[in-house]
């Protein structure tokens, strides 16, 4: 592979490959430029054991170099020294330090005098690179970088010099069983060269440290939402993936290398795998595939590979020696978890499902693309692709969380719009239900009112009516008994009317009345009426069913006195006790045997009385002597409403 | 005015030809009454009332042609001294009540006995006609009591303390005269409260009328 064409390494070969970043145009404005040489073939030599010993700082001075054994290279140059086979089967131990060196003289055009090596990629695994201009050293890569680019400032005049001509030597030292690469070397005027350093630093290191960053926002807002609705899984995912990415996308930038010991190591080369995991996770539950079986093998294998990688952190081993299995485990878990995953998400059909697997799988080609460069020298200039994986989870999740938001509030808006469709709906059929049942109460109070009257008019006016027409037609009374009849016909229509009539809860009112009404009668028969009646507690009961049943009871009592009693006075008075009102009315009248009467009635009015007082709960009491006839009407006060008692 | 000066004219407005003929009569053979004349329906009795200016209207309040309230008004505003008694079959609430806002002073029940019916113009004429004790509980309803600040003071939209009292014996059923012994003061006292009491619940249905009025924008202040 290292016989490949070198016009297929040129820059503007990978142009394409950014449009997606949108960093084409910075990178097209500079391209072009006629004033810089790039160097695709050098003389070169390897010598080991290395000129600076190991890991140590390249010297100040070239060390003399051979004359002879330099041979034709063409850049780039992948190093495959070690090799995966020479690990496995132990071949590398006695493999030394080595240092290459790549050789170039290079024509200054007099057009600029001020001048700069740029070096868009190499890759030592823990060497250094060092370049000398006429044997002084200009720069050596301190930072042990691997995804770093080189620049140096050439010195203004060199005292080796030979007039506009430089010999220019890259030095690249190899750590045993380490690999490297060297891509195309690039010489020419400082601003030119310097600018399109910077572009390079932006487009690999820089861009995907905001990517990756910005991602662990987004996954820091996925852990605080979670942490408020733990059920939430998918939130947590988003934070872990976040978390994992982030860790994964450190090595494209970190290369301090107080930073880069065994943990960081472990971590970086386990973060991938992490990610892939966690990706397959997400994507199962936001397509709802759930793969128990192979789970239960994806968290053996993870487990079992993070287990094994311990081996940097515990033992101390290089990373690089360990790296291989870890990728090749990584590629293996990548692959089954795309098969699963696209399997899921043509299966489910959901837009975010599809959109997460997909930016997965795009990652995931990144991935192949990225292990092309660095574990097989594929297009060594090419920038890494998997650092960029951060802009696409970024736009995916930033996208589901947005569809996420927006669906919620449009289903809160449709929710509200038929909660309130669903309040007036269900408003409108109590309304209805209601008013039917109004219409049946009514119905029923307005039948119960007209038994109620009829009752009345059959047993009341009805009967009295009836006796005086039989009176009448058998020419039994004169015109003055049937005035008498027929007032007392009147009388009882009056109480019935005068029980409708809305008087609230006052006892005195009803009494009032049946005096209004009666109270002439008893004065045209010569009979005085002692009228006692006090303010009386507010009885709740009192409505006019129970207001006539009373006023007929007191009616059928002084009708009696009128008829029978022969009394010189009448007293009527009340009295409040604690759970019940009386009413009493009592003549001076000759008395009769109460005992008799309800046992051989020879009228139904004392049956009439107790039906009727039984009828509204209350009871009646009938006492007489010589002296005279008592009744009492007790009435209950807390039938209906007892906590109403103290109502005006 | 005693009722021994001279006879009180009395007008009578009834659709019923046997009860006017049979209160007619009553009127007639009572020395203290003298009938000015009876009408038929109402535009007659507007008639009779602009030619006799009657001491005494007896009218009932259905009539075939106008509401028999229309003339009780009437009678209120131009004659003034003329005392209106609505004729009604039982008394009730809500007739009485009309009535008695319409400027009336007294009922008569259609089948009260002529003697009583005489003295019953003659308490009329001289006070009020009897409250039933339901209207007497209807009309304290009606009015609020009297506030502590108004209290004793004489006030077209509340009752006295002592209209009160009478109003709630009423209720119970007492009569003027038992009303006047309970609080210790004349029968002719007594029917000056009712009358006052009358004449309150004209004004406060007026007051009422015009407040309502107001409220519906029928009337600008």
């Amino acid at each position: 592979m290292q016989e490949r064409a070198p016009t297929q390494h040129r820059l503007g070969s990978f142009r394409g490959l950014f449009i997606a970043t949108a960093c084409c145009t910075l990178w097209g404005c500079v391209s072009g430029d006629e004033q810089r040489s790039r160097v695709e073939a050098v003389e070169f030599i390897e010598i080991s054991p290395s000129i600076e010993g190991q890991g140590k700082s390249p010297p100040i001075r070239l060390p003399p170099l051979p004359q002879s054994g330099w041979s034709e290279k063409a850049l780039p140059d992948i190093i495959t020294r070690p090799g995966l086979s020479d690990v496995l089967t132990n071949e590398h131990v006695a493999q030394p330090w080595a240092t290459r060196f790549y050789r170039t003289r290079w024509q200054a055009p007099s057009t600029t005098d001020r001048f700069a090596i740029y070096i868009p990629r190499y890759h030592t695994t823990v060497g250094r690179l060092a370049v000398y201009v006429d044997g002084v050293l200009v720069q050596s890569d301190e930072r042990q970088g691997w995804n770093s680019p080189f620049f140096a400032f050439f010195p203004p005049t060199s005292a080796s010099s030979s007039g506009d001509t430089y010999e220019v030597v890259v030095a690249l030292s190899l750590a045993p069983h380490g690999g490297g690469s060297l891509s195309t070397l690039q010489i020419g005027a400082a601003d030119d060269l310097q600018s399109r350093y910077r572009i390079r630093r932006f487009l690999q290191i820089s861009a995907p440290q905001i990517a990756s960053s910005s991602f662990l926002l987004v996954g820091i807002f996925g852990v605080a939402f979670w942490w408020s609705r733990r059920h939430e899984i998918t939130h947590a995912l988003f934070a872990a993936i976040a978390a994992a990415n982030f860790i994964r996308c450190l090595r494209y930038s970190f290369s301090d290398p107080a930073m880069l010991d065994g943990w960081f190591w472990w971590f970086v080369l386990n973060a991938s795998a992490w990610l892939i995991v966690f990706g397959h996770f997400l994507a199962a539950r936001i397509n709802d595939r759930h793969y128990p079986r192979f789970n239960r093998v994806v968290i053996g294998g993870i487990t079992l590979m993070s287990a094994a990688t311990l081996a940097i952190p515990v033992l101390g081993m290089l990373p690089h020696t360990v790296a291989p299995f870890a990728y090749i485990g990584q590629y293996l878990l990548g692959i089954a978890v795309a098969v699963a995953m696209t399997h899921g998400a043509i299966k489910a059909r959901r837009r975010e499902g599809i959109m997460i697997v997909g930016a997965q799988l795009l990652i995931y080609a990144a991935g192949v693309h990225d292990g092309l460069i660095q574990n097989w020298g594929q297009g060594v200039e090419r920038v890494y692709l998997i650092p960029y994986g951060s802009l696409i989870l970024l736009a995916t999740f930033l996208y589901a969380i947005l569809r996420r938001y927006s669906t919620a509030i449009r289903d809160v808006e449709g929710m509200n719009a038929s909660l309130e469709t669903t309040l007036i709906e269900r408003t409108h059929q109590l309304e209805s239900t209601y008013a039917k049942l109004r219409e049946v109460e009514r119905e029923q109070a307005v039948s119960g009112e007209r038994q109620r009257l009829m009752r009345e008019m059959h047993d009341g006016l009805g009967s009295s009516l009836m006796s005086s027409l039989v009176l009448v037609e058998q020419g039994q009374v004169d015109r003055d008994g049937v005035a008498q009849v027929l007032r007392e016909a009147i009388d009882d229509l009056k109480l019935t009317i005068d029980s409708l009539e809305p008087i609230g809860d006052d006892l005195p009112t009803v009494l009032g009345m049946l005096r209004y009404r009666l109270g002439r009668r008893l004065e045209s028969a010569g009979i005085k009426l002692d009228w006692r009646v006090d303010e009386l507690p507010a009885l709740p009961s009192l409505n006019p069913t129970m207001a006539l049943q009373i006023l007929r009871m007191l009616q059928e009592a002084l009708t009696n006195i009128l008829k029978h009693a022969q009394a010189k006075s009448v007293r009527v008075e009340t009295a409040a006790e604690a759970d019940r009102l009386i009413v009493r009315v009592a003549d001076d009248g000759k008395g009769f045997d109460v005992e008799g009467k309800i046992e051989a009635p020879t009228g139904r009015g004392i049956s009439n009385m107790q039906r009727r007082a039984r009828s509204i709960d209350a009871q009646v009491e009938i006492a007489s002597s010589d002296r005279g006839t008592t009744v009492t009407i007790s009435l209950p006060r807390t039938a209906a409403r007892p906590e109403n008692e103290t109502s005006s | 005015m005693s009722a021994n000066d001279k006879p009180l004219s009395v007008a009578l407005v009834e659709d019923d030809t046997r009860f006017r003929e049979a209160f007619s009569r009553a009127i007639e053979q009572a020395p203290s009454l003298r009938l000015a004349g009876t009408a038929a329906n109402g535009n007659q009795g507007l008639v009779l009332l602009r030619a006799t200016q009657p001491d005494v209207l007896l009218i009932d309040l259905d009539l075939p042609d106008i509401p028999g309230v229309e003339l009780i008004r009437y009678a209120a505003k131009n004659l003034s001294g003329c005392d209106v008694m609505v004729i009604t079959v039982f008394g009730d609430e809500k007739h009485v009540i009309e009535s008695l806002e319409a400027g009336a002073t007294g009922y008569l029940l259609k089948d009260s006995l002529p003697a009583d019916f005489v003295e019953q113009i003659h308490i009329l004429r001289s006070g009020g006609s009897p409250i039933s004790p339901t209207i007497a509980r209807q009309l304290l309803t009606r009015f609020k009591p009297p506030s502590p600040r108004t209290q004793g003071a004489e006030d077209d939209a509340h009752l006295s303390e002592r209209e009160t009292s009478v109003l709630n014996l009423v209720s119970k059923g007492y009569t003027h005269a038992e009303i006047a012994g309970l609080l210790q003061v004349s029968p002719h006292t007594v029917l000056t409260y009712v009358k006052r009491i009358y004449r309150k619940l004209q004004v406060s249905s007026k007051a009422e009328a015009l407040h309502e009025a107001r409220t519906r924008g029928l009337m600008k202040n």
